[in-house]
């Protein structure tokens, strides 16, 4: 272990992957900041960029990218009201009152103090973590994997949100079915149709820029903006940012808070699923549920405590996802999927083995990401006051350039414009996805588990004979299932009996 | 409730319709009988995808949809600005289509000029101004410093003699 630390370190201190994770942090603020544009289309964006690197380089400057795209994603809700990312809607709860009253300055380095501490705790316990997971899932076997796969999967409808966990079952189901174009394991064409352009399969790069990078440019365009934002957006409504020094005393009212929601956050994190979003509301309303009656009123206000903790959480929750990634080779949100994939078309497969077969880009990724925490506080902090003015930029502007950058992006990989076509036709049904409120992510997870799912699946089917048993022979295998199945059911009854109790109200 | 307007409804039937023709043609997938390879096939995981699509799509087609204003598409789509939405679109197509014909210089300040004026930006200088500056920036970082190769295109070929 000390060994793979000491690669690591020497890995992730070489100048250019220094540079690479101080460019990922800036890139990944501004991206992260455009409203509409998280964390997934940021690293979407990267890709193109990353293939011709070494796999530790590319996973340090993504890394860096999710960083700074959360982050980045804070700043506009404090400043602007407008979240860049669903992870940073908590934190306008307190952050905007906090700007609006003249302390968008404070607001903004507490964000940045308390992102820096959430990271760094998760990182501790993804040191700590990682390396028992990885050695105790050595022992796996393909039916434990298929039914890990499974599990991952479940979680992330079950982590859907309120009546979304069948539309999520069906696009997970959807990525699945997609995952199948192209030549099976076998070297059979499936779903082909004689196009030779989809024998090698859709692309990762090309499904996941056109899901997240274009949908989520033209569902700006698309949607009305709405009135409060019109006003704002663009146009700051602080007048100064004020200062950005924290009391003592301040310092002392959040330390507790963000010791328990970066603890918080790093677990709900490695939940498949679960995500910086959920961990960031956890956060607060367990912050709120603990605060005095007198704080209490505080909060929604511009309360230090009720920005720290969503802040914390997020943090530690994006740490926290990389836990499956690293350990399983499963990813537990949207953005580990993107670097799952990219991970994969490096050559590099995820899971037990990455540890001791990869051990620098495993040790780096990790360093990598704790020197992310640093550097994002070096940077931001000074750069807030100029950072805050990219706000700015007209969308009429940006919006026709990131639908190019995408573009060509995948056109770089492949140079095909057969590609660019198909990748405005999904990008345009992805549209039409997001209007009807299905959402996009459990697509691109089951398109990326698709196919490691089917080589478990037919791996312990043909072990198995052909039997089911592979699914309840093993003690792991069982409890997993059971869990997928509990996770799978629970909130699927209990949305029934919700939707039920309301009918008897109405009637 | 009405079916055509709820989105959740819609939505499952879009994925129905794509089930049942991806399980129509998962049922063409030739099968190479090689030993061993009868207990999984090519076809397996198609068919066993497409069952269970089937069936959820079901669950949640004839589920009671719940009534809330805003399940209906027409409260989702109200205000939707469409036009930009479609011709940005389209210019994404053409783009595509045209850039083999066009190259990447001249097709990506097209694309980016055009872009700016579907968004109702009028300051056609500025525009012009920034679409040439991020292509040739682009061109020179991709071409200069990675040492891509990014077709001129068969037009200026043809004007140039090429």
């Amino acid at each position: 272990m000390l060994d793979g630390i000491l690669q690591g370190l020497s890995t992730a201190f070489l100048p250019v992957n220094l540079m690479l994770l101080f460019v990922g942090c800036f890139a990944g603020t501004f991206i992260g900041m455009l409203p509409g544009l998280g964390p997934v289309s940021a690293i979407a964006l990267m890709i193109p960029i990353t293939y011709g690197f070494d796999p530790s380089s590319g996973l340090i400057l993504m890394a860096g990218v999710y960083y700074g795209a959360v982050f980045g994603g804070s700043t506009s809700a404090i400043l602007i009201n407008a979240p860049g990312v669903s992870g940073a809607v908590a934190t306008a709860f307190d952050g905007y009152p906090m700007a609006q009253r003249g302390e968008a300055g404070k607001a903004l380095a507490l964000a940045a103090y308390s992102s820096f501490a959430g990271g760094t705790i998760g990182a501790v316990f993804l040191l700590l973590f990682v390396p028992i997971l990885a050695k105790l899932s050595l022992s796996f076997q393909s039916a434990d994997y298929f039914a890990l796969m499974v599990f991952g999967l479940s979680a992330i409808t079950a982590f859907s949100g309120k009546g979304q966990v069948i539309k999520a079952v069906l696009m997970a189901l959807l990525g699945l079915m997609l995952a199948t174009v192209g030549e099976d394991p076998s070297g059979i064409q499936r779903f082909t149709f004689g196009i030779t352009d989809l024998y090698d399969g859709i692309s990762f790069l090309l499904l996941s820029m056109a899901t997240f990078a274009i949908a989520e440019a033209l569902m700006v365009v698309l949607r009305p903006s709405p009135p409060s934002k019109v006003a704002s957006a663009g146009k700051p409504t602080f007048q100064t940012l004020g200062s950005m020094k924290l009391s003592k005393e301040e310092i002392k009212d959040v330390a507790p808070v963000v010791a328990r929601s970066s603890v918080l956050g790093f677990f709900v994190g490695v939940l498949p699923g679960a995500g910086a979003t959920i961990a960031s509301f956890l956060a607060y309303g367990m912050e709120r549920n603990l605060a005095s009656a007198k704080q209490k009123l505080g909060f929604g206000k511009g309360s230090l405590r009720g920005l720290a903790a969503p802040e914390t959480a997020n943090n530690a929750a994006s740490t926290g996802s990389f836990v499956p990634l690293l350990t399983l080779g499963i990813p537990g949100s949207a953005t580990t999927a993107i670097m799952l994939g990219a991970l994969l078309s490096y050559g590099v497969q995820p899971g037990p083995r990455l540890y001791i077969d990869h051990p620098a880009v495993f040790w780096s990724v990790i360093i990598s990401m704790y020197l992310g925490n640093i550097i994002l506080l070096i940077l931001n902090l000074p750069l807030i006051p100029y950072i805050s003015k990219l706000l700015a930029v007209p969308r009429q502007f940006l919006t026709p350039i990131i639908l190019f950058l995408s573009l060509i992006g995948v056109y770089l990989v492949s140079f095909n414009t057969v590609d660019l076509f198909m990748m405005v036709v999904i990008g345009a049904i992805a549209v039409v996805f997001r209007v009807l409120n299905f959402p996009l992510a459990p697509l691109l997870l089951g398109f990326i588990l698709g196919g490691m799912m089917e080589e478990n699946l037919r791996r312990a089917l043909l072990i198995s004979d052909g039997s089911l048993e592979f699914l309840w022979q093993r003690p792991i295998t069982a409890t997993i299932i059971i869990i997928t199945v509990a996770t799978v059911l629970i909130p699927i009854v209990s949305s029934l009996r919700k939707t039920k109790g309301s009918r008897a109200l109405d009637t | 409730m009405n079916f055509i307007n709820n989105k959740d409804k819609v939505g499952s039937s879009i994925i129905l319709l794509v089930a049942l023709i991806y399980l129509n043609a998962a049922f063409d997938i030739p099968i190479i009988q090689v030993m061993g390879d009868e207990v999984f096939t090519a076809r397996t995981l198609p068919i066993g995808l497409s069952i269970l699509t089937i069936v959820t799509c079901l669950i949640q087609i004839f589920l009671p949809a719940s009534g809330a204003a805003d399940e209906t598409i027409s409260n989702a789509i109200a205000g939707f600005h469409w036009k930009p939405c479609l011709l940005l679109t389209g210019l994404m197509l053409l783009y595509s289509l045209s850039f083999k014909i066009v190259g990447f210089s001249i097709g990506t300040f097209l694309f980016l000029f055009i872009g700016f004026a579907i968004l109702k930006e009028k300051r056609y200088l500025l525009s012009a101004a920034i679409s040439s500056g991020v292509a040739v920036f682009m061109w020179v970082v991709l071409t200069q410093m990675f040492d891509i190769f990014l077709d001129s295109g068969s037009l200026y070929r043809l004007l140039a003699g090429a």
